[in-house]
């Protein structure tokens, strides 16, 4: 469980993320939704601990977040982070020599899925073998958290399917997943709850087929109706 | 912490088989042109050289080092590359240490190899033309000019090596206390650079004030044991340094 | 996987399941997939695919049996009345439709009798 009280982040006079209020259960794919710049990113660096807020407060279990619970929180950010130097091997090498919950067999049947060499140097992937990449890793850990920022941003449709299905696969009763998107469509069917983000505020935590079933209303809908007609992509 | 260690190492490995190459060509050189020397002293001028490009290298290798340190450590807090650090489940004093025991492990090597090369060399070059050994009372007579104390013994040169190897540590550890300072709590301000570097310049000057304080307090009375004396307080200093930045770290920074 | 973003995606596929069964394309008794392959089949969430079964198995559509998985039921009588029910709502979206053009019950008889000949011959 994640659970974070009135957080806020301050870059200057920016305010990124403005007291956020909200708990993540387990058992659920959460979608977090808003236009870029709306805070997304700068909530899931802080409940990965890579961000220090500036005020509020970010618990894991009930512990403030930081060095312990990495351990149990696996991040994927949106752009590539891996050392150039690097092939496909030695980025799970990497992460086997760090996190506990890796699996090295695992990740070699996600790369083989995916058709990932592992020969192959991380500075020689196209953006939607990146993108499979840090997934693949990133699944490959059985973590309790698992923060996906932007995982289907700039890739193909036939990336987005092979990453639709490997999330879906580690989705679990006992784990969380936090998925962030400004590609709504995307995250229609493979989340159960929506969190709306506005200029760094929550706006709110919607059921997903509740909402249909009550309101007829889609993801979408929903997102149109906060954020007005400019910025849907 | 040795996960770490080995990455941190894993990053330099680049430079130093490149000085590694470039001191092999150096010194195949120089002993080739020591082995043909006829009795005209015919490659005089290629041993000369040679020797002089070597000890450059020498130098050159343990200021890069130094150098390339502070620069990875200045991407890992302001790229994205850094992930690969604050991801995983170590705190920043593991961080910072790894860092700065890959620095000092590299620079002891660095040294102790180029120290050890130098010897060989000389001792080459000594047993090879005998008339050398002239020169260097000749050197020797020109430097008690100068200073009279100056007595070069193995102690002294020894302690005169771990004197500047230390140095240039201390040197590199307040560069990255500079460094980090200003990645975490200056981060966007304007003044960003202006104000790490007169942090730096400070600092160093801090340092130097330390030593000639302790220097002149007369603790020392002989030059090695000054220099062991500089290279304990540049030791410390760092290991200082060290602290308050990965405190600094721990509290602030935000990748 | 296309979904109609405002409808429960949960009935959405259960009734492509549904149909599966009533064109035999899934037999009674024929297994079906774990509720996380269902998920990533479809491309739905665990949850909704959860839903699913506990709605198809409410209806008697399918069983489970514990530590086997779930199946279709091997009741045909199940599979008969759930034919009627789907065909019947077939018929009443297509009335639905037709009527909502403005035609008479006569014209609608007489267009599928048209369109029937024509499937005929060809």
């Amino acid at each position: 469980m994640i659970t974070s009280k009135n957080l806020t982040k301050k870059f200057g006079t920016k305010v990124a993320v403005d007291s956020v209020s909200l708990t993540l259960e387990p058992g659920h794919i959460y979608a977090m939704l808003g236009p870029n710049g709306s805070g997304k990113t700068t909530w899931m660096k802080m409940a990965a601990a890579l961000m220090k807020p500036t005020s509020g407060e970010i618990l894991f279990n009930g512990n403030p977040v930081g060095v312990e619970s990495r351990k149990q929180i696996a991040y994927m950010s949106t752009e590539p982070y891996f050392y150039s130097w690097m092939s496909i091997k030695d980025v799970g090498r990497y992460y086997q020599d760090f996190f506990m919950d890796f699996s090295p067999e695992k990740y070699e049947s996600l790369l083989r899925k995916m058709e990932l060499e592992p020969s192959m140097k991380t500075r020689a992937l196209s953006s939607g073998m990146m993108a499979k990449l840090k997934i693949a890793v990133t699944m490959a850990r059985n973590a309790r958290i698992y923060l996906l920022d932007e995982p289907f941003n700039g890739i193909d449709l036939l990336a987005r399917d092979e990453i639709r299905a490997c999330i879906l696969q580690e989705a679990a009763a006992d784990n969380i997943l936090v998925l962030s998107s400004h590609l709504v469509e995307e995250m229609e069917a493979i989340s159960d709850q929506a969190i709306f983000i506005k200029n760094g505020k929550l706006v709110e935590v919607r059921d997903l087929e509740e909402m249909r079933t009550e309101e007829q209303i889609s993801m979408a809908d929903r997102y149109r109706a906060i954020y007005g007609h400019a910025e849907v992509e | 912490m040795s996960a770490l260690l080995k990455y941190e190492l894993r990053k330099t490995r680049a430079m130093k088989l490149i000085f590694l190459g470039v001191t092999a060509v150096a010194e195949v050189v120089f002993l080739v042109s020591l082995f043909l020397r006829n009795n005209e002293g015919n490659t005089d001028n290629i041993i000369g050289t040679s020797a002089l490009i070597l000890m450059l290298i020498a130098i050159g290798g343990i200021i890069l080092i130094g150098i390339q340190s502070i620069f990875t450590l200045h991407r890992d807090m302001n790229t994205k590359q850094g992930y690969m650090l604050y991801m995983t489940p170590r705190n920043s004093y593991q961080i910072l240490g790894s860092k700065m025991l890959e620095n000092g492990l590299s620079l002891a090597l660095a040294g102790g190899f180029f120290f050890l090369l130098g010897l060989l060399d000389l001792t080459l070059l000594f047993s090879r033309l005998g008339e050398l050994e002239r020169l260097w009372g000749f050197f020797m007579e020109f430097l008690h000019m100068f200073n009279a104390e100056i007595e070069l013994d193995t102690a002294q040169v020894l302690s005169l090596i771990f004197e500047l190897l230390t140095s240039w540590l201390a040197v590199v550890s307040i560069a990255f206390f500079a460094d980090i300072v200003s990645s975490a709590l200056l981060n966007g301000k304007k003044a960003n650079g202006v104000v790490t570097f007169i942090f730096f310049i400070l600092l160093t000057i801090l340092l130097n004030v330390i030593q000639n304080l302790l220097r002149k307090s007369g603790i020392c009375t002989t030059i090695t044991s000054t220099l062991i004396m500089q290279s304990i307080v540049a030791l410390c200093y760092s290991i200082g340094m060290y602290f308050i930045a990965a405190a600094v770290m721990d509290k602030y920074l935000s990748v | 996987m296309n979904y109609d973003p405002m409808t429960p995606i949960w009935l959405q596929v259960a009734t492509q399941i549904k149909q599966q069964i009533v064109t035999g394309v899934l037999p009674p008794g024929a297994k079906l997939p774990g509720g996380r392959d269902l998920a990533v089949q479809y491309g739905i969430n665990p949850n909704t695919a959860a839903r699913i079964y506990q709605e198809m198995e409410r209806e008697g559509v399918c069983e489970t049996k514990r530590g086997l998985g779930t199946f279709v039921t091997e009741d045909t009588a199940v599979v008969c009345r759930l034919r009627e029910e789907m065909a019947c709502q077939a018929v009443k979206r297509f009335l639905a439709d037709t009527k909502s053009l403005g035609l008479k019950k006569d014209e609608i008889l007489a267009l599928i009798q048209k369109e029937e000949d024509l499937n005929d011959n060809k």
